[in-house]
């Protein structure tokens, strides 16, 4: 049983994170996950690094850093990555992050937020196994 | 019937003439001004279709001046002895134009189009390996099934993204009917015998565990059967999202169930 921690850090832009959900999808597949869970997956990395763009402070300077801790069961957690010290806002809470994090929920087994000076959004997700 | 030949025809005649002599003339002859007035004859038909694919993320008049083009083709290789009606012929070429114009518009950034192609190939071996395994196939199991890499596979799942929502949700609809687009709505089937559930209890109950947007999706997919591009639209978000979740909720139900009926 591997037990492995892939890690990711992308410049914080719209345009990475198709990478982000590429690295998730290999993952996946390393995983023997079915296309619907890997499909689950990308939407939830994606989604993620989607509210930290658009409703935490970080801008181009910054990054996000993805985790990948693959067991038994999947656990990912994509959090900001300031360049400089710079506080933590609370996130703009609307009805856009409502739905995200909603999304985020029905689709991941469990979500937590971690607000610090970088804020961090952890999934887990029980694999199915097959023969259950 | 006129026995005219066809050649010396005055603009008078063309414009009275029945739509099927004017084919057999043109065909004898390829006269332009036949032609024109078998197209303008049949314009309705490019109007009706071009407002069927109207708003669903492309210009109408990008759609309507596709329509024409098919209209043009249609005119040109039909072949009346075949005994078929014009429109009969015309409608599917015109609406294949249209499709292949939101193939190639619908990419929003330009994907090489043996990505393009493989996206469709995915899909239909998604579609019937899901049918053989009475589950959601794996990469390698569909990379097998079409005889390629994995990785081509995550590149055009990834790809796939790239299309505006609207203009995705297009590409794989069925021909106008507002049903979804997924082909593989394995869930299909176990939706219908959902809603014949009369345990009503036992869905108030499983409902109230949902959140507000799972609860929307359910309320807007089985109770106000609205489509899933509908819901889309509402919340802001895409259609495969809303795809997804429905999926997800379903499959939360049945485990629910399960459950129940196991304590029982």
């Amino acid at each position: 049983m591997m037990n492995e921690k892939i890690e990711l850090i992308i410049p914080a832009k719209a345009e990475n994170i198709s990478v982000a959900r590429l690295t998730a999808s290999s993952i996946g597949m390393k995983m023997k996950l079915s296309i619907d869970e890997i499909e689950d997956i990308k939407l939830c990395v994606g989604e993620a690094c989607n509210i930290l763009l658009q409703k935490s402070n970080i801008d181009k300077d910054d990054s996000i850093y993805i985790e990948f801790l693959i067991s038994e069961d999947i656990d990912i957690s994509v959090s900001t990555k300031k360049s400089k010290s710079k506080k933590s806002i609370e996130f703009v809470n609307d009805k856009e992050l409502t739905y995200a994090r909603m999304i985020l929920q029905t689709l991941m087994d469990c979500v937590e937020v971690d607000l610090n000076d970088d804020i961090k959004i952890i999934m887990k997700k029980d694999m199915e196994k097959i023969d259950e | 019937m006129s026995d005219k030949n066809s050649d010396n025809l005055t603009l008078q005649e063309i414009s009275e003439a029945d739509t099927k002599d004017l084919f057999r003339f043109f065909s004898e002859n390829e006269d332009k001004r036949i032609r024109e007035e078998l197209i303008s004859r049949h314009m309705y038909i490019a109007e009706i279709l071009s407002k069927k694919y109207a708003n669903k993320g492309i210009d109408y008049d990008d759609i309507y001046q596709v329509a024409c083009i098919g209209l043009i083709y249609a005119v040109d290789r039909f072949k009346v002895e075949k005994g078929y009606e014009f429109s009969s012929f015309a409608t599917p070429t015109i609406i294949g134009e249209i499709k292949k114009h939101f193939r190639d518009k619908g990419w929003s950034i330009r994907v090489p189009r043996r990505i393009q192609e493989l996206s469709q190939k995915v899909n239909v071996a998604r579609t019937n390996l899901s049918q053989e395994l009475q589950r959601s196939p794996t990469i390698e199991e569909i990379a097998e099934y079409l005889n390629c890499s994995e990785e081509n596979i995550l590149e055009v799942m990834e790809a796939r993204k790239v299309y505006t929502p609207k203009s995705l949700d297009i590409t794989y609809e069925s021909d106008g009917d507002d049903k979804d687009i997924s082909l593989l709505d394995l869930i299909g089937e176990d939706d219908i015998e959902f809603s014949r559930i009369e345990n009503k209890d036992f869905i108030a109950k499983a409902t109230l565990k949902l959140n507000e947007v799972e609860r929307k999706i359910i309320e807007d997919r089985y109770f106000y059967k609205k489509t899933q591009i509908d819901i889309a639209n509402d919340l802001g978000i895409s259609q495969m999202t809303v795809s997804r979740m429905e999926k997800k909720i379903i499959s939360k139900f049945r485990k629910e169930l399960e459950r129940t009926n196991l304590i029982n």
